[in-house]
């Protein structure tokens, strides 16, 4: 297979250098990442897409692509609205899994004396694991309005900042969403989950801003040396898994007579026009809210066990921004200079709207939409501004992406030993489980540095700040 | 003959399950993908009830990941583990129990099972094959 490096961190894997290739695959890496990703199936993935018909511009692997089921994790793909395809295989099971950064008003010295209670509070009163029940589950016609009303009835109901909302990508909410795609299943696996974390790499996390990039920037995002932030990783629960199961199932019934030839079954779609689409999409888009207003009220209830600890203007919180990882939206995109409207399927990989970007709020419009890109629970994040990059329809990276795999992470690495050295650098740790803590050790990532290194150097996105962890809550 | 095999996946859980029969390669996949969820019921633990399940004849893949799809659902809205009573295969369609075992919470989230690369296969030297992998 021809891989062309076109300049550096960018590569390209032409139409057509695999059978059924219709557009080319790009893959914005490093050398060394270049290695990495060939190790694994991220290559075959992201040319699978490649061969998806009626793709506008590129199939695309971001910076901390690796391998997945369907698309690559870090992959993004863009169909033409509103006839072109839509894929769940390019959004995954976690629809909306999203990161956001709550803004505090302390500096960590502040913290210090607190921080142990502090974090035993946060972990007593977010459930955290699987099979776990929130708080505040919204029930009957209220859970129905969640779900295709998001954040600001979640607002308008008392939990949050009615400020809020603009500072959510989309605003919290899809105006496409439609109740009466969601099965009573999916209803049922989501009702009693609105205001949990859930497993896996879901985390709550408290870190001190070490570093900044960009002074401007950061004077903009309301950023300051050593200021307490909080970090917030988690989805649309079991709702969301259900959702994505059941349309798939729909999907593989239906693909056939709209006569679509699939190189892996992962990547089943549908025209987003037809019924099937409409429907997966109004489903889809009804998870995405459930996920919005799942970190909403986990915030609220974050700022809650906050204010047990500070008074007066420390005990404010405020939303820098929220973001979404696995979605598929319509969005605005210039293509072969003309504008067009297309549903961007993205795949762990980030929005990254930049300055000018009529569909942010004004706040941002001059220095871009944030972006989040959270590390591991040992080193650092990275907060930056988005640039609006065109070739990656204004998408950057979500993450530092997986290097060791689950079992090997938990083979090579002790937990518990994990818990004591991450104590010793200042990191405390709340989990479910030794071994998730295994699975999510500093050692399982790639660097997330290099990563965003390469995100600066193709232009989409710049570095704002950097974050370190003091306190990481891992579902 | 039956053996469970976690084959490496960077991000999510591959699993390879052989068995003699395919009755056997139903039964060994979903207990694999049970106990990744939750502790396995002890003997003589009592079962919390048990369900039918019925689902179309498709390519054998496909019809694997419809019983173990249905089976994560079942699991997480019971709040239980479960594993197959028996299962019958027909001409139209199949059929299947499965007994449910209450659990507190799950050691890990599976969150479904994808038709990624998966394959259920008949062995020259006989038995039956199935590699799928479970999204984490």
């Amino acid at each position: 297979m021809d891989i062309i490096k076109v300049k550096d961190c960018l590569y390209q894997i032409p139409a057509g250098s695999v059978r059924g290739m219709n557009v080319s695959a790009l893959i914005f890496a490093d050398e060394e990442m270049m290695e990495q990703i060939r190790g694994d199936r991220t290559i075959r993935q992201i040319t699978n897409v490649a061969c998806l018909p009626g793709l506008v511009g590129n199939a695309l692997a971001m910076p901390d692509a690796h391998e997945g089921y369907g698309f690559p994790i870090g992959g993004v793909a863009a169909t033409k609205h509103p006839d072109g395809i839509i894929s769940p295989g390019g959004i995954g099971y976690d629809i909306n899994c999203g990161v956001r950064l709550i803004k505090t008003r302390i500096h960590a010295e502040e913290l210090r004396s607190v921080k142990e209670k502090l974090l035993d509070r946060l972990y007593g009163e977010i459930p955290s694991g699987i099979g776990k029940a929130g708080k505040h589950p919204f029930r009957g016609k209220m859970f129905d309005r969640i779900l295709e009303e998001g954040v600001p009835l979640a607002l308008k109901e008392g939990f949050g900042d009615l400020a809020d909302s603009g500072k959510i990508e989309s605003y919290g909410f899809l105006e496409s969403a439609d109740r009466s795609c969601i099965s009573k299943r999916a209803i049922e696996r989501g009702l009693d989950q609105v205001g949990t974390l859930g497993g896996g790499n879901h985390f709550i996390e408290i870190a001190r801003v070490d570093k900044i990039f960009n002074a401007e920037a950061a004077e903009g995002y309301g950023l300051f040396p050593e200021q307490v932030v909080i970090l917030l990783h988690t989805g649309s629960r079991g709702l969301g898994h259900q959702v994505a199961t059941d349309h798939i199932r729909i999907l593989m019934k239906a693909y056939g007579k709209y006569s679509i030839e699939l190189r892996d079954k992962e990547l089943v779609c549908v025209p987003l026009s037809s019924r099937e689409g409409q429907s997966y999409y109004g489903a889809m888009s009804c998870a995405a809210n459930y996920a919005w207003v799942n970190r909403q009220i986990i915030s609220f209830w974050i700022g809650r066990v906050w204010g047990e600890f500070f008074k007066g203007e420390k005990k404010e919180l405020s939303l820098l921004y929220d973001v979404a990882h696995n979605i598929a939206k319509i969005e605005d995109h210039e293509v072969d200079g003309r504008n067009e409207k297309l549903l961007v399927h993205r795949k762990g990989a980030t929005r990254a709207f930049g300055p000018g970007n009529k569909e942010l709020p004004e706040m941002f419009r001059g220095i871009g939409q944030p972006v989040i890109v959270p590390g591991s629970m040992g080193t650092y994040s990275h907060i930056m501004a988005g640039m609006g990059e065109p070739i990656s329809f204004s998408s950057c990276c979500h993450g530092a992406g997986r290097r060791l795999s689950r079992s090997a992470a938990k083979r090579a690495i002790d937990g518990r030993e994990l818990i004591r050295s991450l104590k010793m650098d200042g990191v405390s740790i709340r989990a479910v489980s030794l071994s998730g803590v295994a699975e999510e050790s500093p050692e399982a990532y790639k660097d997330v540095g290099r990563v965003t290194d390469v995100v600066e150097t193709l232009a989409m996105a710049r570095k704002v700040a950097r974050t370190r962890p003091l306190a990481v809550i891992k579902g | 003959m039956t053996a469970v095999r976690i084959l490496d996946h960077i991000s999510d859980i591959k699993i390879e399950v052989t068995a003699a029969t395919i009755e056997g390669l139903y039964r060994e996949s979903l207990e694999a993908m049970s106990s990744l969820m939750a502790d396995l019921p002890m003997p003589g633990e009592k079962p919390i009830g048990s369900v039918a399940i019925k689902w179309d004849k498709l390519p054998p893949e496909e019809q694997l990941i419809e019983f173990l799809s249905e089976a994560i659902s079942l699991s997480h809205t019971k709040k239980a583990v479960c594993l197959m009573e028996w299962i019958k295969f027909g001409e139209k369609n199949n059929q299947a129990s499965l007994e449910f075992f209450q659990r507190d919470g799950f050691k890990t989230d599976v969150k479904a099972v994808t038709y990624h690369e998966a394959s259920v296969e008949k062995l020259k030297e006989g038995g039956w094959r199935s590699v799928f992998i479970l999204d984490i």
